[in-house]
């Protein structure tokens, strides 16, 4: 049986938690769904994520999600290299790349191996479940 | 006489005697047949009763007891020192169970309807309208490898709710180009979706007249659907009032 000391312990515990939580959480959440394989596209999604970071100072936690052949931004040979030089920067500010495992394994052999996305099951339950967890919806 | 008084005059129309709520010659024949029909006088005497009785049995409800005077100041605080306790407590445990639900992915589960909420139908209703995803699936592409992509998402997402038991309506509204892929010259698209329509009563295809409209005018061709479609008048409004009413948008 649990004595008192015990029990204040754990709420203790519990606040500290929530603490840490709430103070390194970024205060906004955006889910970028790209779907189609257009270099026009690739583009403007790297332009976007780069003003989101700036005009929120950083303060933004990122989920890109590559639907079909989308998954070829990720592909050297499909965009340029100033652009992919662009993508890693992306990466390295804390955006996360997500695809489905289907799609991963279908184009693996050409995927730059040293951005390995997410691996997710499905990409519209995920867009679903990210607003959920509030994230905004954005897509070009 | 007796026979035909009883059969003739009913409870119903007895009490809308002692309610006053007769014209004056449907009262005065009450009227007579009662002197005449001592059974008739008798039951009405009854039914008078009755309601003299209800009246009374309501005029002893006792005052609501929202309007009991306050209670003595001395045990006013320590109620206020346990509310804020109990208040702090709940923030607490609420707010972790709320964490827990996000990093286990967000998914809410269907809750037990309590036994409150069964006798109230709106808040069960509400419940279960919170536990129904709904999803609108944009389509503005005329892209096949795209529209195929997006068909096959969508399989996967109501196959995914269908085996965990959890209730799921789509609905795929296409305008602008995305109109095309409706067409029944498409054939990859249409063996699809006449086969989800067929398999997944939760799930519906809906194009914008307004756009064609526009085809029609412009380019002067009638525009051929295929037959799971329904005509809405207008794809970007009905886009705006799915999410208005919570439906999750995805652009397909």
């Amino acid at each position: 049986m649990a004595g008192p000391i015990f029990v204040v312990r754990i709420f203790f515990l519990i606040a500290l938690l929530n603490f840490s939580t709430i103070t390194s959480a970024s205060s906004e959440k955006v889910v970028y769904h790209l779907h189609s394989n257009s270099l026009t596209l690739f583009i403007i999604t790297v332009n976007n994520l780069e003003n989101l970071f700036h005009g929120l100072n950083d303060d933004i936690e990122i989920r890109l999600l590559l639907q079909g052949e989308s998954i070829n931004l990720l592909n050297p040979a499909s965009i340029s290299e100033n652009l992919a030089l662009r993508l890693d920067n992306l990466i390295q500010k804390g955006v996360m790349i997500e695809t489905s495992r289907k799609n991963y394994q279908e184009n693996e052999f050409f995927l730059d191996h040293k951005n390995i996305p997410i691996l997710i099951d499905n990409v519209f339950s995920r867009v679903i479940e990210l607003q959920r967890m509030g994230y905004r919806y954005i897509t070009p | 006489m007796d026979k035909n008084s009883q059969q003739n005059i009913s409870d119903e129309l007895i009490n809308s005697y002692l309610d006053h709520q007769i014209t004056d010659e449907e009262r005065q024949d009450i009227l007579d047949q009662i002197d005449h029909d001592k059974k008739l006088a008798q039951r009405v005497s009854e039914l008078q009763q009755v309601k003299q009785m209800t009246q009374l049995a309501f005029d002893d409800i006792p005052p609501s007891r929202y309007s009991d005077p306050v209670e003595p100041e001395e045990k006013y605080w320590p109620r206020i020192a346990a509310a804020a306790v109990i208040f702090t407590l709940g923030l607490l445990i609420g707010n972790t169970g709320i964490l827990q639900s996000d990093e286990t992915g967000g998914t809410i589960q269907i809750s037990e309807i309590t036994a409150e909420e069964q006798v109230i139908p709106e808040i069960a209703s509400s419940k279960m309208d919170q536990a129904l995803t709904k999803v609108l699936v944009h389509l503005t592409s005329s892209d096949i490898e795209s529209g195929l992509n997006t068909l096959n998402n969508l399989e996967q997402l109501l196959l995914e709710y269908e085996q965990n038991n959890q209730a799921v309506r789509v609905e795929v509204v296409a305008n602008g180009k995305g109109i095309k892929l409706l067409s029944p010259d498409m054939h990859q698209i249409a063996d699809r979706i006449a086969s989800l329509a067929a398999q997944y009563n939760n799930l519906s295809f809906a194009a914008c007249k307004n756009t064609i409209d526009q085809i029609q005018l412009t380019e002067g061709r009638l525009v051929d659907l295929i037959p799971q479609i329904k005509l809405i008048e207008s794809g970007i409004v009905e886009v705006i009032r799915r999410q208005q009413d919570g439906w999750t948008y995805i652009r397909g």
